[in-house]
């Protein structure tokens, strides 16, 4: 029988739920085409590719079907292939570098004077560079099990969006692409939010934290991104109470924001240029902290889920 | 209820928006090789190497493919200027290096050092490059009695260079302010008509839905255009090398391929 393999990923699973019902049934349903739908449609777009990049590390169901099929579903949440986070997130992204190049989402790969156009144009810069990226990474060391993943993925987000668009085009364009491209533009600046200005050669210094719980709630524990990125496989609903254990204390104070809102207002809004980084690292580099407790450091192929090699 | 033209206006408003930072951000390469070639003006000589006056060298990690060939992926680009002498309209210049110093090689060269030598050499790297790869640096030197540019200042005899070039600078900026200006034409162009057919009345009809489709195009495609005119627009000294080899029968030579 098919069941969640964590207790508390029927969240996750509710996530994915409300932001399909409110995208079909604004496409449906002309009534629903309104403000409040459409901003809750884009909001929890945002917060199904957190799920997606969750059960990228940790597979959701105990059924290899029903991971498949899920995938497909958050291909088309975000009108991408989702196991493209493979080799773009597990692989590269969690080592900050490419084999001694930038990671392709790394915030360097910015450069306005105006802080706000790096907000702005930042997925148009990475998401070119990381799929560009990832074609040839697939060639290399993808194996076939990857790949026909991803070419189905594909042709599910793409075939299904095309259909939705077929039979009615605007309303498709309006209320269905727009906040698929929403959510997944998002994620992708979540790379230069949690990582500008941090020191990406530390060990606990190397990502900005948020401790919103509303935020954390429906994100399912993003916010927490230090303690992620040096326990990637621990699962999300175990990161707060690992945040508080591990890295409070390690970490710069200044790493821990309590809102993204008003990070993001005052980081891109109220402040014309980009703040200069913060030597946060210092003290742990005059005397390293050494290996994380209970966790081998982040190699390669480990980090590869279940879900995708079954 | 949100009335289709506000929804119609935000879409293209976005699409204005990424036009213009796509736009914005070639221009940022545009300054900065006008700036370049301003400097060129009056501190750029062009001479003869008496010796060997430096070298560039790509770092890279070769991997083998699923297919029987060979990646290679970069992992740094390395400029090394050799102190030496330069002979510039009739006099002896000596050629120190700037912290900061780039050496310019035609991108052909650094392709053919890169490219196979021999079924051999394939043989033996396509072994070594099993598993997590293994690295090879591919070295072109700048070799005396080679027509060199030499850009930095002057202090008596003494030239301090911050680029040492084999090929041209001013042609190799003038080429990547053509790639920019171009991408910034298109960019604009691409969008323009977009618009122009969104807006084609009847509002919201058929031609309108080819305007819509030709601004998402835009929003998806431009950007991946974009990236790689900013690749091309690095400097030599830190352009892309990459490069495949491929298992062949006869010949035996597989030319690298750069991206």
């Amino acid at each position: 029988m098919v069941a969640l393999r964590h207790k508390h990923d029927w969240r996750q699973v509710l996530v994915v739920v409300v932001y399909l019902a409110l995208v079909l049934s604004m496409y449906f349903e002309p009534a629903c085409r309104n403000v409040v739908c459409l901003a809750l449609a884009c909001t929890f777009s945002f917060y199904a590719m957190t799920v997606n990049h969750n059960v990228m590390h940790l597979s959701l169901f105990n059924d290899t079907a029903a991971n498949r099929l899920f995938r497909l579903v958050l291909s088309f949440c975000a009108l991408f292939p989702v196991s493209s986070l493979i080799p773009s997130h597990n692989l590269v992204h969690h080592h900050f570098n490419d084999d001694g190049e930038l990671d392709w989402a790394d915030p360097k790969h910015a450069r306005f004077s105006w802080n706000l156009l790096n907000l702005l144009h930042f997925p148009n810069i990475i998401g070119p560079i990381t799929f560009s990226h990832i074609s040839r990474w697939a060639r290399v060391t993808g194996r076939a099990d990857y790949r026909a993943a991803s070419t189905q993925e594909s042709i599910f987000a793409f075939g299904l969006t095309g259909v939705l668009l077929y039979f009615d085009f605007w309303g498709a364009l309006f209320y269905v692409v727009v906040p698929q491209l929403w959510g997944a533009r998002w994620f992708l600046r979540v790379n230069i939010i949690q990582h500008d200005g941090c020191d990406l050669g530390s060990q606990w210094n190397h990502s900005r934290n948020f401790a919103g719980r509303l935020l954390n709630w429906f994100s399912v524990n993003a916010g927490y991104h230090t303690i992620h990125h040096n326990r990637p496989s621990l699962h999300w609903s175990e990161l707060p109470e690992a945040h508080a254990r591990e890295a409070t204390g390690k970490m710069h104070p200044a790493l821990m924001e309590k809102s993204l809102l008003w990070y993001l207002a005052r980081t891109y809004l109220f402040r014309f240029s980009r703040p200069r980084p913060m030597d946060v690292g210092v003290s742990e580099r005059a005397a390293p902290l050494g290996p994380v407790p209970g966790e081998p450091e982040p190699s390669g192929e480990s980090l590869v889920p279940p879900a995708v090699t079954t | 209820m949100i009335r289709p033209e506000w929804m119609a206006v935000a879409l293209l408003a976005v699409s204005w928006v990424t036009a213009l930072m796509v736009a914005i951000d070639a221009l940022i390469d545009v300054r900065a090789w006008l700036a370049r070639l301003r400097q060129w003006r009056t501190h750029l000589v062009t001479g003869t190497a008496r010796s060997t006056l430096g070298s560039l060298a790509v770092e890279q990690r070769a991997r083998t493919f699923d297919d029987g060939g060979i990646g290679f992926f970069e992992r740094g680009h390395v400029s090394t200027v050799a102190p030496g002498d330069v002979d510039v309209a009739g006099e002896v210049l000596s050629v120190v290096p700037a912290p900061e110093v780039e050496v310019w090689l035609p991108h052909g060269d650094l392709l053919a050092r890169a490219a196979c030598g021999s079924p051999a050499e394939f043989s033996r790297l396509l072994v070594e490059a099993k598993g997590k790869g293994c690295l090879r640096t591919v070295t072109v030197e700048v070799s005396g009695g080679s027509r060199v540019w030499i850009a930095g200042v002057r202090e008596g005899q003494k030239l301090v260079a911050s680029l040492v070039s084999t090929t041209e600078p001013r042609a190799e900026a003038r080429w990547r302010l053509a790639l920019n200006a171009g991408l910034v034409l298109l960019d604009l162009a691409w969008v323009g008509a977009g618009t122009a057919l969104a807006l084609w009345p009847p509002a919201f009809g058929a031609i309108s839905i080819i305007g819509a489709s030709v601004l998402l195009g835009h929003l998806l495609g431009i950007t991946p255009l974009a990236i790689k005119v900013r690749e091309l627009s690095k400097t030599p000294a830190r352009r892309e090398l990459l490069g495949e080899w491929r298992p062949l029968a006869a010949p035996p030579t597989v030319a690298a391929s750069g991206q």
